[in-house]
């Protein structure tokens, strides 16, 4: 009996742990409603739907890159939320300190976060997700 | 043993349908107030009966009758006019020992026990048709204090006191002061203010509130929390500066006027704005925490401090692109610059208008009205008349109306006021077509405070018993089982043979389910007790328009 509760335990346990990459694609498939992210239906529309107003405040910052910043803070805003194994969780919370606080402090500053996490680990990997997201759509 | 738990099971089941039949009927359904609900006044003296036997409904009794009477009798009738400024002066007594509510929706949320003293729309409007028909009988000083209070009671219950946004109150004033002797100029100019100023905050806030929209949609981060704030406060900045910042600024000057106030709305959150601050912002924070990994109370606490110290920087970004936007964006400015002109040419004529020395008031339609939902009808919403305007624009329109000084009835209920100051030239009963500008639109007013919409539920009461509610049935269902396991326990030990010694578990079972069950009971006894309906009473016979002649 108490094997049996065990096992069950430790298949509650490891189901809970997620790798960083499904951790990535949560925002794109989430199991419920996160109040700090926007979902992507609804980035691509705003950004897509005001393209004159976007143009006289931000100039000519293009709508694929910002549309690619918001997506990865996004997930990894999402992904932060997930339980993960001790070593994803640090690689996580490391980029995840560059990125949500620059989003927190200024746009400026968020673009240029979001190049420096673009060409880390977790970066490339969401980067990646993100390809299928749009190739998928 | 079994027998005594059914005895208390049953006093159990008794006691809640003896609380369950002790709701209150909606006042409103009573059959005294059949006829004024059908907009037919009563005799006196089935009026005064109603006001002996429910002190607590006596100012709502008054206002029915009032405005029936406003909208049915021969308002030509000099008794009937003071008829009904006796009326409308009892309730206006009565709104002097109001106390102030803990916040907007409180004040909204009078229960049915209360003494009845109107929602703020309703109390506004009293007073100003008091000083109507004060103004018909040439009293300007009474007047002119009770317009005096109907600026104080709309700014009284906004959670920020600006003034009113109601260009009626002000024209009214203005008028009473010119008709009356020695008036202090000063005054007067405040009047003139109060109408520039009301009638700026109608014409413009929809196309700024629109350009705030717009750089909302696009923003790069528009969960930020700090950024959200931002966003929340300048709407707050940008109402205030409408109707506070001087009558000559131009719309920089009234953007920077908003970044500038901003501060003040930031340090104001906590105490004037925590329920939005609580349901819009709070959860992302909490959020936030867990991203940061800081999901303790001091690390929420740290993130919303962060949050507000950066707030100033984020409304000035907002302040910055909204200019922008207003220099690129011609088809806002345009809408812009229109909405200026249109607001300085309406505040001329308005102002032209009530310097002569006729003033020609046309009261129209049927105001708005009060619905209940919710599970405990604990929800109470303002449903806007059918001819409503519900956007922040003073509507204007043709209305043919008698130039004779005096009282005239109109269609459908409604009627004119042709008020005369000393010198005015008296003419005969004649109609004429007259260009009148909608100065007190009543739906808006009772659904909005200043632009914005408020609270329409009674949250604490309604949740508290619904928390009971579920208590109870989990309660309920425990005891339940756990009684059905005791029997089981008893089946057993009879079917082995056993002795009453094997009896013991199932006793001590049956215990911790007796327990269970008087804490249940007790549990729903009190969410039984508490009474989250709204308030039903509602002075439906309101207008739903008042129109100035300009």
């Amino acid at each position: 009996m108490s094997a049996k509760i065990f096992i069950a335990a430790c298949v509650v346990f490891l189901s809970n742990c997620m790798s960083l990459k499904d951790a990535g694609r949560a925002y794109f498939n989430p199991r419920k409603n996160y109040v700090g992210v926007q979902n992507p239906q609804e980035v691509i529309q705003r950004i897509e739907n005001n393209k004159k107003i976007r143009h006289i405040i931000y100039g000519s910052l293009k709508e694929d890159k910002i549309i690619e910043c918001i997506f990865l803070r996004n997930q990894i805003y999402v992904a932060s939320l997930m339980s993960l194994s001790k070593e994803d969780k640090r690689e996580l919370k490391r980029v995840s300190e560059i990125m949500e606080q620059a989003y927190q402090f200024d746009d400026q500053d968020f673009l240029q976060a979001c190049d420096q996490v673009k060409n880390s680990h977790v970066g490339r990997l969401f980067g990646e997700i993100q390809n299928n997201y749009f190739e998928r759509s | 043993m079994t027998k005594k738990y059914a005895h208390i099971f049953l006093i159990f089941v008794f006691g809640q349908l003896i609380f369950a039949g002790c709701t209150t009927d909606a006042t409103i359904r009573r059959h005294e107030y059949a006829p004024l609900l059908a907009g037919v006044p009563l005799e006196k003296n089935i009026l005064e009966k109603i006001k002996t036997s429910s002190p607590k409904d006596a100012v709502f009794a008054d206002l029915l009758q009032a405005f029936a009477l406003m909208r049915t009798a021969q308002l030509q009738k000099p008794t009937v006019q003071k008829e009904i400024s006796e009326l409308l002066a009892n309730a206006a007594g009565t709104f002097d020992d109001l106390r102030d509510p803990v916040n907007f929706s409180k004040a909204f949320s009078i229960d049915e026990d209360k003494d009845f003293r109107g929602r703020p729309h309703e109390r506004v409007f009293t007073v100003t048709m008091l000083a109507v028909f004060l103004m018909a009988q040439g009293n300007y000083d009474l007047a002119i204090s009770y317009l005096r209070n109907a600026e104080f009671l709309d700014a009284r219950f906004q959670k920020l006191p600006f003034g009113t946004d109601s260009p009626y109150v002000y024209a009214l004033m203005y008028w009473c002061l010119h008709q009356r002797k020695g008036s202090d100029p000063q005054e007067i100019e405040r009047a003139a203010d109060g109408v520039k100023k009301s009638v700026r905050f109608l014409t413009l806030q929809e196309p700024l509130v629109k350009a705030l929209i717009k750089i909302a949609e696009v923003d790069l981060r528009p969960m930020a929390i700090s950024n959200r704030l931002a966003y929340m406060i300048f709407e707050i900045s940008i109402y205030h500066s409408l109707i506070s910042a001087p009558n000559q600024a131009d719309i920089t000057s009234l953007i920077d006027d908003a970044v500038k106030n901003a501060e003040i709305f930031t340090s104001a959150l906590d105490s004037n704005f925590e329920d939005e601050y609580k349901e819009r912002l709070a959860p992302v924070i909490k959020e936030l925490a867990h991203v940061y990994g800081l999901n303790n109370k001091e690390g929420v606490k740290h993130l919303a401090e962060l949050a507000f110290n950066k707030v100033a920087h984020d409304v000035q970004n907002i302040g910055a692109h909204i200019k922008q936007l207003l220099i690129h964006d011609h088809s806002l400015n345009r809408e812009i610059q229109a909405a200026v002109k249109s607001s300085e040419s309406l505040s001329a004529k308005i102002l032209a208008s009530a310097r002569l020395d006729k003033l020609i008031l046309n009261f129209t339609g049927m105001g708005p009205t009060l619905e209940r939902k919710g599970s405990y009808d604990e929800i109470a919403v303002i449903k806007p008349s059918k001819t409503a305007n519900l956007h922040a624009a003073i509507r204007q329109k043709v209305i043919p109306t008698n130039i004779a000084c005096g009282f005239h009835r109109t269609q459908q209920g409604g009627f004119s006021a042709v008020l005369c100051g000393p010198h005015a030239l008296k003419s005969a009963q004649h109609v004429e077509a007259l260009p009148s500008a909608e100065l007190l639109a009543l739906s808006n007013k009772a659904r909005k405070a200043l632009g914005r919409r408020f609270d329409e539920v009674l949250k604490g009461r309604a949740q508290f018993r619904a928390a009971t509610e579920n208590l109870s049935t989990v309660g309920a269902w425990s005891a339940f089982f756990l009684f059905q396991i005791g029997a089981n326990i008893i089946n057993d030990c009879n079917r082995r043979g056993e002795g009453e010694a094997c009896y013991a578990p199932a006793f001590a079972i049956w215990a911790v389910a007796g327990v269970t069950v008087v804490f249940t009971g007790t549990i729903w006894l009190i969410g039984r007790a508490s009474n989250p309906a709204a308030d039903s009473r509602f002075i439906h016979l309101m207008y739903e328009s008042a129109w100035m002649a300009i």
